[in-house]
């Protein structure tokens, strides 16, 4: 599945980057 | 040792010039997302909830990543293999069903079989592995053999699984109910306490649990089996010419995950102490949460027992904390679908990078 894969890399990193942003934004709401 | 590694690689990081400084701090915390994710998480929560880093709170979070650990390493080995495991929940709760049943105390007045007392429980250990172990026999020889894929393999011993559980639930004077009043031997065994943090009690299972994972350290770092299944995983054309016998290493490695969900099973029996069809379920998806955090890798052949062990602990510091803040149950499966999504972006991120 992952062998010759295209991935945009900046798009991955985007995902990450908000995801994690996200989740810290969620918990530090319900403080 | 560590030191010198931390201390090279800060040199290394001051000698770089300024724009490859931004982009190795910026490598550096998306490939560490999680992890700050999850120091944020618990200093803010530490703060305003400093009951969170109690003693009876960090034994509670212990205790319940030691529940789940033998289920995650059986299930790390099918993912090293490149698969998956759906049918360990449901293995889980059939083997602590089977076990509960089996360990009922003999005044019990709802004893699912009344008519053979209590079994010893060494016997009902073995007995347990050993379903275990044949479920897991059965998704490792469909998988090996016929050239299937996991995945539908292991949906189908799931289904099977569960079907033959409910029909257990039905046998003697039980009649689908859940079975509970185990005998004292049984949950003495895995919930009794010989240490103590403060008041809180760190119940046996945890230390079983950790002999388990020593033992499956050795299994994975020190055997010839624990290296072929890392060759077999990140290629098993390429093993099978250096003379693996992919098909036994394959056999093996869901063999022994299944032997690891009739441990679990065993554990939870007593843990939960009132076993029904339910007990296991969706248990699989947190292990395999928990293994894709702690960097086991679905692209095959890459994966450390520390990893596996630091994904269980994590995932259970996020579930304990969101209890502690009372999130919603809805807010729940989304923060836990998100950690899943960053946490396999972050492992094909690190595979990109090493290809």
């Amino acid at each position: 599945m992952y062998k010759n894969a295209r991935v945009p890399v900046k798009l991955l990193d985007a995902i990450i980057a908000l995801g994690t942003l996200a989740l810290i934004i969620i918990f530090l709401t319900r403080l | 040792m560590e030191k010198n590694f931390i201390t090279r690689r800060f040199t290394e990081y001051r000698e770089l010039a300024p724009d490859e400084k931004r982009r190795y701090r910026r490598e550096f915390l998306i490939n560490n997302a999680l992890y700050i994710f999850l120091i944020i998480v618990i200093v803010a929560i530490a703060i305003s909830r400093p009951r969170f880093l109690s003693a009876g709170s960090i034994v509670n979070i212990i205790s319940l990543s030691a529940a789940n650990l033998p289920i995650a390493l059986g299930i790390a080995g099918a993912i090293i293999l490149t698969g998956t495991d759906l049918s360990a929940g449901r293995a889980v709760g059939a083997c602590a069903c089977v076990a509960a049943s089996l360990l009922q105390a003999s005044g019990y007045a709802n004893k699912m079989f009344p008519q053979i007392g209590t079994v010893p429980v060494f016997w009902v250990i073995l007995l347990i592995i050993a379903i275990g172990a044949v479920i897991g026999f059965v998704n490792g020889f469909c998988t090996a053999k016929f050239n299937l894929h996991p995945f539908i393999v292991t949906l189908a011993t799931q289904l099977i699984v569960y079907g033959a559980l409910l029909m257990y639930l039905t046998l003697g004077t039980n009649n689908g109910q859940s079975i509970s009043g185990l005998d004292e031997s049984y949950t003495k065994l895995i919930n009794g306490s010989i240490l103590s943090i403060g008041k809180s009690a760190i119940p046996n299972f945890v230390w079983y649990s950790i002999i388990i994972t020593a033992i499956m350290w050795f299994v994975w770092n020190k055997t010839t089996f624990g290296k072929n299944m890392f060759a077999v995983g990140s290629n098993p054309e390429a093993a099978h010419v250096s003379g693996v016998n992919v098909d036994a290493t394959i056999i093996a490695v869901f063999t022994l995950a299944g032997a690891l969900y009739g441990v679990t099973g065993f554990i939870e029996g007593a843990r939960i102490g009132s076993n029904s069809a339910a007990t296991g379920l969706n248990y699989e998806l947190d292990a395999i949460a928990a293994c894709v955090i702690g960097g086991v890798s679905f692209v095959g052949g890459i994966g450390k027992i520390r990893g596996v062990i630091m994904g269980v602990v994590l995932l259970r510091i996020i579930f304990v904390a969101l209890t502690f803040l009372s999130v919603n149950q809805n807010l729940q499966y989304i923060i836990k679908g998100l950690i899943i999504l960053i946490a396999c972006a972050i492992d094909m991120r690190k595979y990109l990078v090493r290809k």
